[in-house]
């Protein structure tokens, strides 16, 4: 049974100060499923994604990948692990060309520039931003540099990839894009929990959801049962989002 | 037992003047987050205005800071219009490295500009209040000292005041929190920052003519009086003007013990030891919370 | 797949590389007076550690202000080895080399936790604190340094004691710089170049995708340490004379800075692109005018770095290469001009 769940997260807790900004939250991931994480903003779920792939420490409670606890670990070394995330900022290496984000990310499994500029050039084109790969991280535009950050996440070749809100900030048309990437990284069988306000794309990409509000965990279910929980409908009055 | 608490007083009234050259320093690292590495120099080029004018004019040294005072504050909010605020705008960061960049770079011209102008031989001037001292109790304390440290402890003061109380001076408080923010509610950034540092500046202005009748000038002077100025703003807590004050006293009591016990190199090797001690254990001074 | 043939992988900038060294090589034989090539020398030694600084300010973005202190380490090592009869000061350089490394990672390690200003003032701290070390004390565990006299080189003449006349030390250091800056362009496009303009730009990202920014940072400061004080102990036996003042001045440390970003940081020919002129005009200056004007000078030079951080913060190597495209644009259109008319 632990086989099947790649991510476990076991009463975990953030505190800031007197602040919990995640409250004894426990979730799990099953391999090759995609989970979605939705809740209103400062619901928590950014911290989570920070604590899962090692940029925070977590006030108490543990994180298992794989069978081994990461909680403590750091962040370089749970990326070698297998997970990969992007920002909900884009975070990109604004010096480097969109080719170069890539590389950098490909460098972890194949340290010859060589081999990792061909592994990018391979991820570049799945995406379907070959066309850029030369152009500097400070001129791309954003749907672009969404991209390239998932792009350059999928360049560590994790086994889980952690997507933080991908689909803010663009426009219908280009969430329309994203989403076929976003299928189409599914399909290669990796394990995905995506952060995300707009139910559309939770509703067609993620398995299960979970849902979060003021660090505490409120429902679990699958995407179209979510959507029904009181509690849900309560904390989302006024904020549904439908991609049209 | 006199000894003693000659040292003591002599640290003390020294930190005061310590205390005036540190406050314009902690306004703008910790206000603005702009490190000034040119703060000891431009102390250096205060104090060769104040020497030369009353060398040239045989004015009282008090009425000096009344000329250097203004000067030094109209070159402050210049320096800030036309060098700093272009790149502050422009960058992403919070302390953006063409900062320090072009204040290394000011820092570069004054020294080098001092030692082509008046060579590396120290000047100095003998005023009415030079060598004068109030005996109390077989101690002697200097006068010019004393006034020194009132005028200090007067100017921190009130511009603690300004910061607490006055509108433009909260609003600079203010700004210290998130830049962005601060625009976003409609204050108008670059003229706080302008005048923020003209404040500063004009700190060093008082802070020169005060030095005027104790110290002697020399080229090299900007570089002894910087780091000791960074030391205090990193022991008080940057953007603390009380912490300027119990920065400066510390490092003067700690100048005039060491160079009492030991040396005065050694003194300044405490110092620097203290500093990076600070830095370590307690980046943010020495009455914060931080754990290290 | 076809073989890519030779004339394809040679550019226009290897050629100009290859004739820059022949030229340099040569320079001793075409220019003989020895005052000119002590200039030289002064100017491949600032070449040299503006290279050597780069790695840790200009490829991994991290101000290391104080970094000068490595140059007086490896300085007063090589030379404190020689005068104690330890061996050959050669041995000398590389322990001091060694044990810059050392300092390097203990001091590094606390420095490194601190952010923007604060890690570069940290640094600075360090070299003042050495300074006034070996300003201080007449002698350490032992050995003779005279405090702020210094300590004066014997002179013998034998390459054995790292002394080898003027044209001797030019061929040394132009080979130590052009070592380095094949050290720097390997490191560029490896794996350990990338690393280091991630960690430039973006440490958090970074660290997400696997880059282990303690490490990278600290081997780029080790290895900028390493060929600081290597230089160090060379150019003190040119001098015959190593000090305080010469060696631990901050006034080095900021110019090695400022003559790389003025030259064009994070790039492999910046360092000695900035060098180089600066240099020169330092030197012609100095002819021209008597040496009183080298401060002036050096304010100039304060001033150049405040412009150039705001116009054009690539340094003269942006600025050049603005130009070389200006120019190829202007030639390429000349040249479809030439075109249109032939076709008509």
């Amino acid at each position: 049974m632990s086989e099947e769940r790649i991510i476990v997260v076991d009463h975990l807790t953030k505190r800031f100060g007197g602040l919990k900004a995640v409250d004894d939250v426990s979730i799990h991931l099953n391999r090759g499923e995609t989970l979605g994480l939705i809740g209103a903003n400062g619901a928590g779920k950014t911290t989570l994604f920070n604590m899962i792939s090692g940029v925070l420490k977590p006030t108490s409670g543990t994180i298992t990948f794989d069978g081994v606890e990461i909680q403590k670990k750091k962040a370089h070394e749970i990326c070698k692990m297998g997970i990969g995330r992007t920002y909900q900022i884009v975070q990109p290496f604004t010096t480097l060309t969109l080719l170069e984000n890539v590389l950098a990310g490909a460098l972890m499994r194949h340290p010859r520039v060589a081999d990792a500029r061909e592994v990018a050039e391979g991820i570049i084109d799945m995406l379907g931003i070959s066309h850029l790969k030369n152009t500097k991280g400070a001129s791309l535009t954003l749907i672009q540099l969404k991209r390239m950050e998932i792009a350059r996440a999928l360049a560590t070749e994790p086994k889980v990839l952690l997507l933080d809100e991908v689909m803010a900030g663009l426009n219908p048309g280009e969430r329309v894009e994203l989403l076929e990437t976003m299928q189409k990284i599914k399909e290669t069988g990796i394990s995905i929990i995506i952060i995300e306000h707009i139910m559309k794309v939770i509703m067609t990409l993620a398995d299960r959801a979970y849902v979060l509000n003021q660090g505490c965990l409120i429902a679990e279910d699958t995407p179209q049962k979510v959507m029904e929980h009181p509690e849900v409908i309560k904390s989302y009055i006024g904020e549904r989002h439908y991609a049209s | 037992m006199a000894i003693f608490f000659q040292a003591l007083i002599d640290g003390l009234l020294t930190g005061g003047i310590y205390a005036c050259v540190a406050v314009g320093l902690s306004l703008s690292f910790g206000v603005m987050r702009l490190f000034n590495w040119a703060q000891g120099d431009l102390l250096m080029m205060a104090l060769y205005m104040a020497i030369f004018l009353i060398q040239g004019t045989g004015i009282h040294p008090l009425v000096s800071i009344l000329v250097v005072g203004p000067v030094m504050f109209v070159i402050g909010f210049f320096v800030q219009k036309f060098l700093l605020n272009p790149l502050v705008i422009r960058a992403k960061e919070r302390e953006p490295l063409s900062v320090l960049l072009t204040t290394a770079g000011m820092s570069f011209v004054l020294s080098n500009l001092a030692t082509f102008l008046f060579t590396s031989n120290s000047q100095s001037v003998t005023t009415p209040l030079t060598g004068r001292s109030i005996n109390i109790a077989s101690m002697f304390i200097s006068t010019p000292k004393l006034i020194a440290f009132v005028v200090a402890l007067g100017l921190t003061f009130g511009i603690q005041l300004f910061l607490q109380k006055a509108e433009w001076g909260r609003a600079l408080r203010a700004t210290s929190q998130d830049r962005e923010v601060a625009q976003l509610m409609g204050m108008n950034n670059k003229l706080l920052y302008c005048l923020a540092q003209a404040i500063g500046f004009a700190c060093l202005g008082v802070a020169g003519g005060l030095m005027s009748p104790i110290y002697a000038v020399s080229p090299s002077t900007g570089a002894t009086f910087g780091f000791k100025t960074l030391t205090i703003v990193v022991l008080g807590g940057k953007g603390s003007v009380p912490g300027a004050l119990l920065g400066g006293i510390i490092v003067g009591l700690v100048e005039s013990f060491g160079g009492f016990l030991f040396s005065s190199l050694y003194a300044q090797i405490i110092v620097f030891a203290i500093f990076a001690l600070v830095l370590f254990l307690k980046p943010n001074g020495l009455l914060s919370k931080d754990r290290g | 797949m076809s073989k890519t043939l030779l004339k394809d992988k040679i550019a226009p900038k290897h050629i100009l590389v290859l004739a820059l060294l022949v030229l340099a090589f040569l320079f001793p034989q075409i220019v003989t007076q020895p005052y000119f090539i002590q200039i030289a020398i002064t100017v491949l030694i600032y070449c040299y550690w503006s290279s050597a600084w780069n790695i840790i300010g200009g490829y991994a973005g991290q101000f290391a202000l104080g970094n000068g202190v490595y140059i007086g380490i490896g300085a007063y090592v090589a030379v404190l080895f020689h005068q104690e009869g330890f061996g050959s000061p050669w041995i000398g350089m590389v322990l001091g080399g060694v044990i810059s490394v050392m300092f390097a990672f203990i001091i590094s390690k606390p420095c490194f936790k601190l952010r923007g200003t604060y890690f570069s003032l940290a640094t600075v701290a360090f070299l003042h604190i050495v300074r006034y070390i070996i300003l201080g004390f007449n002698s350490i565990f032992g050995m003779e340094t005279n405090g702020g006299m210094g300590i004066m080189i014997p002179y013998t003449g034998r390459w054995q004691d790292m002394q080898f006349g003027k044209e001797g030390f030019y061929y040394v250091i132009l080979v130590m710089l052009v070592l380095i800056l094949v050290v720097s362009n390997v490191i560029r496009t490896s794996k350990m170049g990338y690393y280091l303009s991630a960690i430039k730009t973006n440490q958090g990202a970074a660290s997400t995708i696997g880059i282990n920014v303690p490490k990278y940072k600290m081997m780029a400061q080790c290895i900028s340490a390493f060929c600081l004080a290597l230089g160090g102990a060379v150019y003190v036996h040119f001098l015959l004379n190593v000090s305080p003042y010469d060696v631990f001045g901050y006034d080095l440390s900021l110019e090695i800075m400022i003559y790389c970003v003025i030259g064009g940081s994070g790039t492999l020919w910046g360092p000695v692109f900035g060098a180089l002129v600066l240099g020169i005009i330092n030197e012609t200056l100095r002819v021209q005018l008597g040496s009183d004007i080298a401060p002036l000078a050096s304010a100039f030079y304060g001033v150049a770095l405040i412009l150039i951080v705001r116009f054009a913060p690539g340094g003269l190597y942006q600025l050049g290469q603005m130009l070389i495209n200006k120019i190829k644009g202007s030639l390429g259109k000349k040249k479809s001009e030439t075109k249109e008319v032939s076709v008509q």
